[in-house]
């Protein structure tokens, strides 16, 4: 059974219908990409799964359990994470308390526990920093643990984003166009974190419009064009559909 | 001479008290609160009620804070889910529609009569002329105690999300947090303490009535954070200092400047601070004694 279900999904704003009738399924520890040309639904999916978007109909399900009408922090708790086409860091807060603030159940966000729990709150923070730490190795971002998320490049904040959704220990991750804006040194960087992420077993479900990139590092493709899949499957039979090469290059090529 | 001293020292602490709920509410959360001081006369009138039934002081200033704090879960309920500038509206709304429930239920509050007749603290305990100097050393020590909670509050995990939350709420979301629920602690916090500043004050005039809570109140407070420094608690300290104390001691203004009337010296007085508080956001907009909003840990 698929890790994540995304099944006959529909979501209109106003009188554009932004989402007609998509399915895609995301496997357990799986890797897949998700084309597109501007435009043709892939955020707007992403909304929908993550629960920005209220689905018009169909039914989001992940790890057997029907999320489709649960609150955004919701589908996080239950491990299905996202990250945004620009980076949404805590711009005035350092990367290392914006990696601390991702980690959940903390004992410290409950106030009672200010007064009664002191001692368990400092191990926790202590055991949290070192594991803030690990990852922060992990995304070659050690260097600037302590610089506010907000001064970072913008390759630099997309790592910090995927940090944060790793704090979270998800089972799914979703990278809304990770390599916008990246130089090309770090992409080749990027890559490589987001391979080893997945052989640690976490899936992930990438939006690019970079697709020498993406053709490389998937093995499983989606296309989507005016709000609907269009082809899927192996990169190769992906960029070879004659839908796809439409939509992309107008039939040019 | 002294008497006037302490009177003043009183009212800038009664406000500072006020100043640091909204400190925690504006200055660390971002919930922008226009209806601070009917929280504030939720207080007042609760603990004074309370203690003209008979209730002993500390226990209807107990009373007094839970109420108000309360008081706030309604509104971060209804208006938390709503975006920032709806909750400046609807905290607005709330507190004149407090003020009107005090003029109006006249059963209760004796409307536009007033209270009088509040028990006094610490009457009874020690010689009437040492009332107001015991008055002044309480709120000195209930203030610290109130600063240091929100230095505790604001450096701790959930100190943590709210920063976060005042920066960015929707990633706060993407977390796995529900920024609702952590807004709403911040407002009845703050909102908690404002109703032990009411409480303490009517204890101290001994006589409230509803006028004494107008809007402006509210917006003292936003000026003097302001002015000070919202991000910081040294900065919401000295700016309420700052301004309670001008508003306060330029009473003394009249005695220098012989030349003119008490109508033109309102004007005057307002006019300064209405010039400092452009003067502030033009050209030193972290406040004057707000540091960058970096965090250390």
């Amino acid at each position: 059974m698929a890790l994540l279900s995304v099944t006959d999904i529909t979501a209109r704003f106003g009188g554009f219908k932004a989402l007609s009738s998509v399915s895609l399924e995301v496997g357990e520890g799986e890797l897949v990409g998700l084309i597109g040309t501007n435009g043709a639904g892939k955020s707007t999916l992403f909304s929908v799964a993550t629960g920005y978007i209220p689905a018009g109909s169909g039914s989001v399900v992940f790890r057997g359990e029907d999320i489709t009408e649960l609150a955004v922090h919701q589908r996080v708790r239950r491990g299905l994470a996202r990250t945004f086409q620009v980076p949404r860091e805590f711009s005035q807060m350092t990367v290392f308390d914006n990696m601390m603030v991702a980690a959940r159940d903390q004992r410290g966000e409950k106030l009672a526990n200010l007064l009664f729990a002191r001692g368990a709150i400092r191990e926790e923070e202590e055991r949290l920093a070192q594991r803030v730490r690990e990852v922060l190795a992990f995304l070659n971002l050690a260097r600037v643990t302590d610089e506010l998320a907000g001064k970072l490049s913008g390759g630099q904040k997309k790592l910090l984003e995927i940090g944060r959704l790793l704090m979270l220990e998800p089972s799914c991750i979703m990278l809304d166009e990770p390599f916008a804006g990246v130089n090309p040194v770090l992409i080749g960087q990027l890559c490589e974190r987001i391979v080893e992420l997945n052989r640690r077993g976490i899936a992930v479900l990438i939006i690019e419009h970079n697709l020498a990139e993406l053709a490389r590092l998937v093995p499983r493709l989606y296309a989507m064009d005016r709000g609907q899949v269009i082809a899927s499957g192996t990169p190769e039979a992906v960029l070879a559909d004659a839908g796809v090469r439409e939509a992309y290059m107008g039939g040019v090529i | 001479m002294e008497g006037y001293f302490i009177a003043i020292a009183i009212s800038v602490l009664v406000y500072l008290l006020m100043a640091s709920g909204l400190a925690l509410q504006y200055g660390f959360t971002g919930l922008v609160n226009f209806g601070h001081v009917g929280f504030f006369a939720i207080g007042s009138y609760a603990s004074a009620l309370l203690a003209l039934k008979g209730v002993p002081v500390p226990v209807s200033l107990a009373a007094a804070a839970l109420l108000a704090a309360l008081a706030a879960y309604p509104i971060g309920i209804i208006a938390l889910r709503l975006g920032g500038d709806y909750l400046a509206i609807v905290t607005l709304g709330f507190s004149e529609a407090v003020r009107m429930t005090l003029q109006t239920e006249e059963w209760l509050t004796r409307g536009m009569h007033g209270l009088p007749g509040i028990p006094r603290l610490f009457a009874g305990w020690v010689e009437p002329r040492y009332i107001d100097l015991c008055i002044l050393l309480l709120l000195v020590v209930v203030c610290v105690a109130v600063f240091f909670a929100i230095h505790q509050i604001i450096k701790s995990p959930f100190g943590r999300v709210i920063e976060a939350i005042r920066d960015n709420e929707v990633a706060v979301r993407a977390l796995g947090k529900n920024p609702a629920q952590f807004k709403t602690r911040s407002l009845m916090i703050g909102a908690g303490i404002a109703g032990l500043a009411g409480g303490l004050q009517a204890h101290y005039l001994t006589f409230i009535s509803p006028e004494q809570y107008v809007p402006l109140i509210t917006f003292y407070i936003w000026i003097a954070i302001v002015l000070g420094g919202v991000g910081s608690l040294r900065g919401v300290v000295m700016g309420t200092v700052l301004l309670v104390g001008f508003l306060e001691g330029s009473r003394f203004l009249r005695d220098i400047f012989t030349g003119i009337s008490e109508v033109q010296l309102a004007s005057v007085r307002i006019w300064i601070i209405g010039m400092a508080l452009i003067c502030v956001v033009l050209y030193r907009p972290q406040g004057l004694f707000g540091k960058s909003a970096e965090r250390k840990h």
